[in-house]
């Protein structure tokens, strides 16, 4: 008996030692950028190695006093939220009709959506920007959510319609029998059974859409619409040059919503992420 | 309570023709299985009776009503999936209740008649759970009682069987048997197993390449089967070519003789060489070469076998010959 709870401690602890030293691989690198956010300018761009290095709160006074570094984060939690509130809204009812009504050029509007995911961002930039303009919302996280919302749709709508096509139809079959319209099934029956993909989907728009850069620049002109990303370019040039610790705390604190939302949706996206692989 | 008329019913998927020109008549509170290998069309009939798919010709009525362009949410009839098609999000007690939900039941009406359901199939203490917890025979009951519910007119089973072992599958067979009797609802049963049919059916159509075979009493099939196809698929017959009944002192056609109804004799009226030999538990079926065909015999246990190779005679009553009326 003790041998057997021994050998079983062994190998709880060599778990621990594999699996923790996997996460202290993936999370030093984002330690260390978090170092680097609070100490002094002139250390970190020192080719000396320092192994002691001194904190500073320099970027942090920078970041709040010189820039309105909470709006711009505002900004970009609520044009993430609300595109990918949009993408969702749009892509379950497509994705469902995608993967269960029979019409023709099925696959090929499928397709469609999905190549529109291939062309170059740039073709359409100068469109988008007069398109805002005579909508008059240049400038506004308003038009920033229909961009991200616009930019992350097919993929969305892809990742979501290959979690419903696992589906059983038979589910659908019986609910049908049992009294549900098209409606009811796809909301009592089908969104739940495909909840992980749905979360999955979101997590991934929501990661494109925060990291948004190009159609961003090209909407927001005033700290009204900056978002994170584009506040870090802020900082990559100009008469200061590059403030490589402003950029850092920049980039973390851009982390942290997408860290928070991931954290309270572990448990489904995990089981996301591997149901399609283990269904095959 | 309804009657289910089939009428000229044609299926067809493209170039396929699932279901050819197939006409059945339900009677009111009949028990009728469906029998049939894959792909005969046994489940696209039952999935037209319920609304699933639509008939391309033909029309099928239940209780007296053309329900072609009826949905199937509209028909009143239930149906309980080979794969039971539980929702796996809800638990026991809220997958009873879906059907309830949407028929627009009372609420006030809901707990008693979800807890009537599953005392039915003796689920009671089940209901919190949810279904991924439940064993297979459990999930079944819960596919029943959900079905069940809303007291249906009809009620159709796919395979209902088909997943679970022979224990609970013999189990489950006179539960639903016993069930359809106190309930009087119309059942259709669809299985490929021939024992269950024979043994469940008040009447049993046998399918094969989108048509009726032959559709009459279990007893009625299994002893006087129309066509070699019935012949053979249901229960294990010896199909005799022309020639061969001619030997046994029949008419020269298609006849059927039954494993069981022959007799192993030393010296009988014709004899052959025993080619094999399978254990069956309950006897052994001996396979008799004879006349250029191989004719299985069953010998119930306790009764002395013959060695392969060794020469016997084969006797039988005349009666137990079935000469087939198609080929």
């Amino acid at each position: 008996m003790a041998s057997v709870r021994k050998t079983r401690g062994e190998s709880l602890l060599l778990r621990y030692i594999v699996l923790g030293s996997w996460a202290a691989v993936c999370l030093l690198p984002i330690l260390w950028f978090l170092t680097v956010g609070f100490r002094p300018r002139t250390e970190i761009i020192t080719p000396q190695p320092i192994y002691w290095p001194n904190w500073s709160l320099d970027a942090w006074y920078l970041l709040t006093s010189d820039w309105p570094i909470a709006q711009y984060l505002r900004n970009s939690v609520l044009a993430v939220a609300g595109s990918v509130v949009i993408d969702l809204i749009l892509a379950i009812p497509a994705a469902y009709a995608l993967s269960r009504y029979e019409f023709k050029g099925r696959e090929d509007i499928g397709f469609y959506i999905l190549s529109t995911r291939m062309m170059a961002p740039a073709i359409v930039a100068v469109p988008i920007f007069f398109l805002f303009r005579n909508m008059g919302l240049l400038d506004t996280v308003w038009a920033l959510m229909l961009i991200y919302a616009a930019i992350n749709l097919s993929l969305v709508t892809w990742i979501i319609r290959s979690y419903m096509l696992d589906i059983p139809k038979e589910l659908e079959d019986a609910a049908r029998t049992d009294g549900a319209g098209d409606l009811t099934i796809l909301r009592e029956i089908i969104v739940p059974a495909c909840l992980p993909g749905i979360i999955t989907a979101a997590v991934i728009a929501a990661i494109f859409a925060i990291n948004e850069f190009l159609f961003t620049l090209l909407i927001a002109s005033t700290s009204k619409a900056y978002t994170m990303s584009v506040a870090l370019a802020n900082f990559t040039g100009g008469s200061d040059g590059v403030i490589y610790n402003a950029i850092a705390l920049v980039s973390f604190l851009a982390f942290v919503p997408i860290l928070i939302l991931v954290i309270l949706i572990q448990k489904h996206l995990s089981r996301g992420l591997t149901m399609g692989a283990v269904k095959g | 309570m309804a009657s289910i008329h089939l009428q000229n019913i044609v299926k067809r998927y493209g170039a396929f023709t699932g279901v050819q020109h197939m006409s059945l008549d339900i009677q009111d509170e009949e028990f009728l299985v469906l029998l049939g290998p894959s792909g005969c069309g046994k489940t696209t009939t039952m999935r037209m009776i319920a609304g699933l798919e639509t008939p391309t010709e033909g029309n099928i009525v239940i209780g007296g009503e053309v329900v072609n362009e009826i949905d199937a949410r509209d028909r009143d009839v239930a149906m309980v999936f080979q794969g039971y098609a539980l929702y796996p999000n809800m638990s026991i007690y809220e997958n009873i209740r879906f059907p309830l939900r949407m028929r627009g039941v009372p609420a006030a009406e809901h707990d008693r008649r979800i807890r009537q359901a599953a005392d039915m199939v003796e689920l009671g203490s089940f209901l919190d759970r949810k279904p991924g917890a439940l064993s297979g025979g459990q999930r079944q009951r819960v596919a029943l009682a959900r079905a069940l519910v809303n007291e249906p007119r009809v009620l159709l089973l796919d395979e209902p069987l088909g997943a679970l072992d022979l224990k609970l599958r013999e189990a489950m067979q006179d539960e639903l048997k016993a069930l359809q009797q106190r309930l009087g609802i119309t059942f259709v049963f669809v299985t490929h197993d021939q024992h269950e049919a024979l043994s469940m059916a008040d009447s049993l159509a046998v399918f094969n390449e989108g048509r009726i075979a032959q559709i009459g009493t279990p007893e009625d099939i299994y002893a006087r089967p129309r066509t070699r196809f019935v012949a053979d698929f249901v229960g294990s017959s010896n199909v005799l070519p022309p020639d061969v009944t001619r030997a046994l002192g029949g008419p020269a056609h298609w006849a059927s003789l039954r494993p069981e109804s022959l007799r192993l004799t030393f010296g009988g009226p014709v004899t052959g060489t025993v080619t094999a030999l399978r254990y069956l538990g309950a006897g052994s079926r001996v396979s008799v070469q004879i006349a250029g065909a191989e004719l299985a015999a069953f010998v119930p246990a306790g009764q002395p076998l013959p060695e392969p190779g060794a020469s016997v005679g084969l006797g039988f009553d005349m009666a137990a010959l079935h000469v087939m009326e198609g080929a």
